[in-house]
């Protein structure tokens, strides 16, 4: 069956989400149209809203309804001490931990030279300016070889001055068997190893 | 029926990764008897294999523009590259990306880009050395060798006289040439000083310009502390 043009239209508009695919699209759709008309408009003006709305803040690149993000702005964060991930995702990660005080910088992504993605467009150039309010980095970019590349790019570009850096550590998840674990997961674990 | 036809087992090299849909990516893989090869792998299957870096025994299915991964493991253990190394591995794979077209076979660039490396991981020479014998490796197996040790009129490289590169065609004489005949001599014969080092870079990076369509490698901009500029 052919649909009409509009649910035709809003059908592909919900293929946009991650782990959406036609049916999935298809669905929901249906149900919006079927029994919650009311609660498609106010999702369509939400939708609206938030993507004119929510830029970058200037300062870290995170998600922000101002120039500054809530964590940038916040007094009783250290502003000092500057964590780095490569996505908004991870930060809200790292705030669900609730154990870090200090602010991020997001970069919003990798060094990928193939994908024509250099230092200037993870935003490298913005984190160097901002380096002598700057006293610890820590690096929590991921553990692929793009993340590594990106850590090793910020480790030498703070290298010479008195900013102190360190990676967060990489290894066995908490509450994992050891014989689950993948070989370079547990090679990465044994490398970094903390004295008791 | 070609869609379902499965081959055994390649040996294959991953250049480059990217998401595709949700849950799967395509890969880039470098292979002996097929060139460079894209493939689709499917959600779910053992993604965390097809990294860079890191031998890989293979199957796909099909022979069109875009193969579908079969079974992955592992060939070898990865090479473990850091820092300088890690940007010259990713130099590596960028060039091959641009350079080679897809289904291009050169049976032996596979060893080749093996042994380089190998040679990066174990800092044998400085790693700018290393990409210079790459490329002149990688030119030479693609079609286009560039001869150190003479100009493109095949008389030998003089030491008081200057030289241009003439793309497709190879060194000329020209007095007012960017390349002194002294150094080129140098590099023919492994004497890899500083400045022998610097025309060296200079020298491959016109050569290789042609062949990357006018834009420069983005790796090399990683390079920033570099002191001989290695790429
Ligand atoms: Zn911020």
């Amino acid at each position: 069956m052919k649909h009409s043009p509009l649910v035709q239209r809003l059908i592909e508009g919900f293929t946009v989400l991650p782990g959406v695919g036609p049916r999935s699209a298809q669905r929901m759709t249906y149900w919006l149209l079927e029994r919650n008309r009311e609660g498609g408009s106010r999702l369509a003006l939400a939708l609206e809203a938030a993507m004119q709305g929510v830029k970058h803040c200037a300062r870290c690149r995170n998600f922000a309804e101002d120039d500054l993000c809530p964590v940038c702005s916040d007094p009783r964060r250290d502003q000092a001490q500057v964590c780095i991930v490569e996505s908004p995702a991870d930060v809200l990660a790292i705030e669900q931990s609730g154990e870090y005080r200090g602010r991020y910088f997001v970069l919003i992504g990798h060094l990928s030279p193939i994908d024509g993605i250099g230092p200037e467009e993870i935003g490298l150039n913005l984190l160097e300016r901002q380096l002598s309010e700057v006293s610890e980095l820590i690096l929590a970019t991921g553990t692929t070889v793009e993340g590594e590349a990106t850590s090793h790019y910020i480790q030498e570009m703070v290298r010479g001055t008195s900013i102190s850096v360190s990676r967060i550590a990489q290894g066995v998840p908490m509450g994992g068997d050891l014989e689950y674990v993948d070989g370079a997961t547990l090679a990465q674990a044994m490398k970094s190893r903390r004295k008791l | 029926m070609a869609t379902s036809e499965k081959f055994a087992p390649f040996l294959c090299w991953v250049l480059h990764r990217r998401p595709y849909r949700n849950t799967s990516v395509i890969v880039d893989l470098l292979s002996a008897d097929s060139g460079r090869v894209a493939a689709i792998a499917r959600g779910g299957q053992r993604q965390p294999l097809l990294q860079p870096f890191r031998p890989l025994w293979v199957e796909w299915r099909g022979r069109g523009e875009l193969r579908s991964l079969g079974a992955i493991e592992p060939a070898g253990v990865a090479f473990a590259l850091q820092g300088e190394a890690l940007y010259c591995g990713l130099y590596l794979n960028e060039m091959l990306v641009r350079l080679l077209h897809r289904d291009d076979a050169h049976p032996e660039l596979q060893e080749v880009y093996a042994a380089t490396l190998a040679a990066l991981a174990a800092k044998e020479l400085p790693v700018d050395i290393i990409l210079r014998h790459f490329e002149l490796r990688l030119l030479d197996l693609i079609g286009y060798g560039l001869s150190l040790d003479q100009d493109a009129n095949g008389q030998p490289l003089l030491s008081g006289l200057r030289y241009r590169l003439s793309p497709g065609q190879g060194l000329l004489l020209d007095v007012s040439g960017p390349f002194s005949g002294e150094i080129l001599n140098d590099i023919a014969a492994g004497h890899w000083h500083d400045e022998a080092r610097r025309l060296a870079r200079d020298l491959m990076r016109e050569a290789l310009s042609p062949h990357l369509g006018g834009r420069p490698l983005v790796s090399r901009s990683l390079f920033r502390n570099a002191g001989k500029g290695a790429s």
